[in-house]
């Protein structure tokens, strides 16, 4: 930390600082066109806020947003914030002290529809006439800042319980009045927001989804921010819709793991889109608790790159039952995902999101089965591995060429060279594999070899140079292929196998009988 | 230009509106943090608004989380949080030629976020960048990019002149983590200047306008 007063006094730096334009954005010269009452930020809840009062009015911009949307849109929220939910939802938001939407229960008794338009719409005022400040927004960097005290002219609540400065009682997550370390400087005046922020972040629960708890509690607040904007207003239609439609949040389905939510939202989305839809998209969600008990202040983002909701909307969309049973897998406790194990219930959502692979999971080792297509696979392998499409088509070749090999073995056989591949723990036993089966191609008169030894070096590095990862990708590569060949064939053999060794004990035990 | 390049074991850069109970960390710097590590560095306050450039690309090895005491201000009172932080963090900054000077002899110390936070000088040294495709990553860029991430809005530079220091630009961003694997960095490929020595690209910042 360092303290410039000890360098040079204040006043010295007033003086010789060059004056600056205020960073506002002034209207374009010549436009007839007056300034849009709201805008995009980048910060989640604000923008949030903003997609609710946009589809509260049925609009898709906020250049199209006039005063009467404000107007019905705030009229809306202090009916549906006083309703049944509502409050305790509310007060796991901004803690229960939000004066502007009178969360404390105290408050709450004498609470009308009225008094809560009152406040809504001062702030409004205020938005409309920002005044003056010294300090531009924080979040939007455009308006000026509003202290507390302005913000108590304006509120419909008794004098002792008016806001002084602006905290976590009003906007989620900043510190409190009496922790003031949480801002620059111990700054007294709370954080540096402006009445557009503000307001908008009076809007937010209305676009957010709640996860509860099996037993209906509220179990944290998933906010979705998007990029492009727009994309915002689908992925929160849902949430919107429920105040609108019945005055109850939206319960994200029931589910209580968010990223399990987020998954099968972008997944639904994506059966009314093209894929295309999602290209350059990505998705953060903010999961959190911002009540009164320390303990229930907490925020995780859940950052859904972009390559990963292509693949969501893909796989989802392309073979909805492989996606199904390649992320049936549940996250055990001890899986040591840390990050994301809190937030889903899925083993492969876990890893997705932990930029691990999945490919282990395309194929059912146990049943000989490959869980979806050869061309879900690719997808995986080129959109989110970033493995080179020749790279795949070569290991698809080489799979090819082996499957052509094996399959004339008896099935005896067959079985057991396939499971030596399918239990090459080390390299050498990888290598092993090949050494037989090219040995089996001689064998059998397959013209040609399987392949070259640049062939073979390419193979162990066609994923990456981590000569550990790759050889382990080719491989489940390899065995996605031959059980989408030979599944029945490997099947028939492994099912003999049981009865040999069924009829082996019984000829045993019979044995005794001849 | 120069490139700087400063090691510290934690560094955290808390989202800026994220001030409660816990704090997560930005997976980079934000621009006010590298403003406070080049006003630390000269000893008084610099503008971003007021150097030709500044680039910046950050790494570390894996995130923990910590537990922090915290007293209030001028009150018998202390608080445990928890802080999120990366661990064993690198910081390469890209800066017009007169910072050698500035970053041989440090006045205050560097910090890569609060200050536990300490951030040694790890070398100095001439760089050129060659323009061509390559992947950005450990920073934030305009979101004119076009590049798909993170978008959060963050401090551009605090005005320093006046205790509490206030925002003075405030924009939104895309906020890139470094590239782990050969998929991330094709998907943060852009036409841009590279650092070949570290084979990252490197946006620069102009803030001058
Ligand atoms: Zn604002």
């Amino acid at each position: 930390m360092w303290i410039i007063g000890k360098v040079k006094p204040l006043d010295e730096f007033l003086k010789e600082q060059p004056q600056k334009d205020p960073p506002f954005d002034e209207p374009p010269e010549g436009s007839n066109e007056s300034t849009p009452l709201f805008h995009w930020t980048g910060h989640p809840f604000v923008d949030a806020g903003l997609v609710a009062l946009l589809l509260l009015s049925r609009k898709h911009n906020p250049e199209e947003l006039r005063e009467e949307d404000v107007e019905r849109a705030v009229e809306f929220a202090a009916e549906l914030y006083l309703k049944e939910g509502w409050g305790t939802l509310l007060a796991r938001i901004y803690r229960n002290n939000n004066p502007i939407l009178m969360v404390n229960p105290s408050m709450r008794k004498n609470t009308t529809k009225d008094k809560l338009e009152f406040s809504l719409k001062g702030l409004f005022k205020l938005v409309k006439n920002p005044g003056e400040s010294e300090e531009i927004c924080q979040i939007c960097g455009r308006y000026p800042a509003l202290s507390g005290m302005k913000l108590r002219s304006i509120i419909n609540t008794k004098e002792r319980e008016r806001p002084k400065e602006i905290t976590g009682d009003i906007f989620p997550l900043l510190g409190t009045g009496d922790m003031r370390n949480y801002f620059p400087h111990g700054n007294e005046m709370g954080a540096s927001i402006c009445a557009h922020c503000l307001l908008l972040a009076q809007l937010f629960p209305i676009a957010s989804y709640i996860i509860t708890t099996r037993k209906g509690k509220v179990g944290g607040i998933l906010v979705l921010h998007a990029y492009p904007y727009e994309k915002n207003l689908k992925l929160l239609e849902d949430a919107v819709g429920s105040a609108r439609k019945s005055y109850l949040y939206n319960n994200a389905k029931g589910m209580t793991w968010p990223v399990d939510f987020i998954f099968d939202k972008i997944a639904d989305l994506s059966k009314r889109v093209d894929l295309g839809y999602w290209n350059g998209v990505s998705i953060v969600a903010y999961y959190f608790l911002n009540g009164n008990r320390t303990g229930e202040q907490w925020i995780y983002t859940i950052r859904i790159p972009n390559p990963i909701i292509l693949f969501i909307a893909y796989a989802s969309t392309y073979d909805n039952s492989g996606w199904k049973r390649i992320s049936s897998k549940r996250l055990g406790k001890k899986s040591g995902l840390h990050e994301y194990s809190k937030l889903t219930s899925k083993e492969a959502y876990a890893k997705l999101l932990n930029g691990e692979s999945i490919l282990p999971y395309f194929i059912d080792k146990k049943n000989r089965l490959a869980n979806t297509k050869w061309s879900l696979l690719a997808f995986y392998c080129s959109e989110v591995l970033g493995l080179d499409k020749e790279a795949l088509e070569f290991i698809k070749g080489v799979a090819d060429k082996i499957v052509e090999t094996i399959e004339k073995l008896p099935d005896n056989k067959l079985s057991r060279r396939v499971r030596e591949l399918e239990r090459a723990e080390k390299l050498y036993q990888f290598e092993g594999f090949f050494i037989r089966v090219e040995r089996d191609r001689q064998e059998l008169g397959v013209p040609e070899a399987l392949m070259s030894f640049d062939d073979f070096a390419r193979i162990l590095t066609g994923y990456g140079e981590d000569l550990n990862v790759s050889w382990k990708t080719v491989k489940n590569l390899l065995l996605f292929r031959i059980y989408e060949k030979l599944h029945d064939r490997l099947m028939k053999a492994s099912s003999k196998e049981v009865e040999g060794a069924e009829e082996a004990d019984e000829e045993f035990e019979e044995g005794g009988e001849e | 230009m120069i490139r700087v390049k400063l090691r510290a074991w934690t560094a955290s850069f808390r989202f800026p509106t994220f001030q409660s109970g816990y704090q997560p960390t930005l997976p980079v710097p934000p621009p006010s943090t590298i403003q406070g590590i080049l006003s630390a560095a000269k000893g008084e306050p610099v503008y971003l608004t007021d150097i030709p450039y500044v680039g910046y690309v950050f790494k570390s090895e894996g995130k923990g989380i910590d537990l922090e005491k915290i007293y209030a201000l001028g009150k018998v009172e202390t608080d445990i949080m928890k802080r999120e932080f990366h661990y064993k963090a690198e910081l390469y900054l890209y800066l017009p030629d007169e910072w050698e000077e500035v970053f041989r002899k440090p006045r205050y110390q560097l910090l890569l976020g609060r200050s536990s936070d300490l951030a040694v000088v790890e070398e100095i040294k001439k760089v050129e960048l060659e323009e061509k495709e390559t992947a950005l990553g450990g920073t934030v860029v305009p979101l004119e990019l076009g590049l798909p991430g993170m978008v959060h809005a963050l401090v551009v530079e605090y005005d320093y002149f006046t205790v509490p220091r206030r925002a003075k630009l405030v924009k939104p961003f895309v906020v890139l983590p470094f590239p782990r694997t050969e998929a991330e960095k094709r998907r943060q490929r852009v036409r841009t200047l590279q650092d070949t020595e570290l084979g990252i690209g490197v946006y620069l910042h102009r803030w001058s306008g």
